[in-house]
């Protein structure tokens, strides 16, 4: 059989070394995102609505470009193109973390909080399968649905996004319940550090939650142009999706896993990462049962 | 709510507003389009228990949409993020500590905890503690016969049915189509 009859994993591996190939040495944080603004980068916020003239986000938002995708009073999906606003403020939060790190990405609300209760798990996944359909380079999910049977579904669109090439960026749930889509091997989930700095980022080797970002008393842009300290995984995962869009708008040609693997080779600490991160850990539990024995000890019996 | 799970979501809820440090703290579940105080604890909140608040407003309805746990500190003259409840223990807090009570099905109810005593704000341990008590609440509630939280209307069912009938066909269409048939026939 001759080399050009063999199928491409046979062959020599020389013939198949794709030009400027880095080894894992070269992976550094100024490789990886040095002198990057996340320009030519389009990352989704899908949340609660982004507050797109807020001050602190300095016109990063393309407002119409965006969408609010809302279930009606029949169970059918409906989605309105353009302006809108931010329900809550997260979603304006977590743009706002994604832009301080990544200036110069521009952001589209992908709005699915805010429309009634009535099918929201729907709506996530309305929302993010338009994100995918778009082909963001980043989108960030600061949320889930615990609902298993949408577990398919979700399964199913985010794998759509990662060979479609979107690094969707997920916030851990931090219940000892399976949450999605954070559970997926294709998408990137994050739960809390104790770092101030942005840029400091740490490595989790117990998955499925992948790496551990700021998230306790972030100072975040928050509705109506204000600021407020916030705390949870919600305010991690941006952080990811902003140092992620900095090393998308330096090297595109990445490709998820590659990017994963950027970000594992650039974390802060890799061999002291936390054994369980987003959930309570062995001795947490403890301290955490101990406090609520004690605590449920002096109440006495509660009253019918 | 039945005499067995009353007495376990108010005991949850007592010993989350001690343990964190809280004010008052109280534990909402969805009944359709509002948010029904079924447990509550604190000087100001243990009257509120049967007050409703609309659904999808407030820290409490975004945590109930978006099921991740989230700690604030909004500014005195802030109301949105204490919208509903603010109301209804006459003051808007000045921490918040709001957690998703889960079930198999979804998200059943929310615990939220407000005004930590002698700090700003909630510790990520007050999350983590408050997480696994509402984890417990999760279970209650959806035990709850009474509570229609995470069973649907029959219309919201076909609807639901539908739409995951379109994403995926071959596990969802027939089961859709039956419930559609059956609700077209009364």
């Amino acid at each position: 059989m001759g080399d050009s009859d063999r199928p491409a994993y046979s062959r020599d591996s020389l013939s198949l070394r794709l030009p400027g190939t880095l080894s894992l040495d070269d992976l550094t944080p100024e490789w990886a995102w040095g002198g990057a603004t996340g320009r030519g980068v389009r990352v989704a916020i899908v949340d609660s609505g982004i507050e797109a003239d807020h001050p602190d986000l300095h016109g990063c938002v393309d407002v119409d470009r965006g969408i609010f995708v809302t279930i009606d009073s029949a169970g059918d999906v409906v989605e309105a193109r353009g302006p809108h606003d931010d329900a809550f403020g997260h979603g304006t939060a977590c743009a706002g973390i994604v832009h301080s790190l990544a200036p110069d990405a521009r952001l589209t609300s992908v709005k699915v909080i805010g429309g009634g209760l009535g099918g929201k798990a729907a709506a996530f996944l309305r929302g993010l399968a338009w994100a995918v359909d778009e082909g963001f380079d980043v989108i960030n999910l600061s949320l889930g649905t615990t609902k298993r049977e949408w577990a398919l579904p979700f399964y199913e669109i985010c794998d759509e996004g990662y060979f479609r090439n979107s690094l969707i960026v997920t916030a851990a749930n931090n219940i000892v319940r399976p949450s999605f889509p954070s559970l997926f091997a294709s998408v990137t989930s994050v739960a809390c550090n104790m770092s101030r700095d942005p840029f400091r980022f740490h490595y989790n080797p117990e998955p499925p939650t992948e790496f551990l970002a700021p998230g306790i008393d972030v100072d975040v842009a928050w509705r109506g142009g204000s600021r407020m300290s916030s705390t949870g995984n919600s305010f991690a995962a941006p952080h990811i999706a902003g140092i992620a869009a900095l090393i998308r708008s330096k090297h595109p040609e990445l490709r998820p896993f590659q990017l994963k693997t950027v970000l594992w080779a650039t974390a802060a600490n890799v061999v002291e990462a936390p054994r369980m991160a987003g959930r309570l850990s062995r001795t947490m539990q403890r301290v955490a049962s101990a406090r609520a024995s004690a605590a449920l000890s002096q109440l006495g019996p509660a009253a019918p | 709510m039945t005499d067995e799970v009353a007495p376990v979501v108010q005991a949850l809820v007592e010993a989350a507003v001690h343990a964190t440090g809280g004010t008052d703290g109280w534990i909402l579940v969805r009944r359709d389009e509002v948010l029904e105080v079924v447990a509550a604890a604190g000087p100001a909140a243990a009257a509120a228990v049967g007050a409703r608040i609309p659904a999808g407003v407030g820290t409490a309805g975004f945590v109930l949409e978006s099921d991740q746990p989230i700690a604030i500190a909004p500014d005195a003259d802030d109301e949105r993020a204490s919208t509903g409840m603010a109301a209804v223990i006459g003051r808007r807090p000045a921490s918040v500590l709001c957690i998703p009570c889960d079930s198999d099905s979804g998200a059943v109810g929310v615990l939220e905890i407000v005004d930590k005593l002698g700090s700003e704000k909630f510790s990520f341990d007050d999350v983590e503690l408050a997480t696994m008590l509402a984890g417990i609440a999760g279970v209650a509630l959806a035990a709850l016969p009474s509570a229609r939280a995470g069973v649907p209307l029959p219309n919201e069912l076909a609807g639901e049915l539908r739409r995951l009938a379109d994403s995926d066909p071959g596990r969802y269409a027939t089961v859709a189509t039956l419930l559609a048939a059956l609700l077209a026939s009364g």
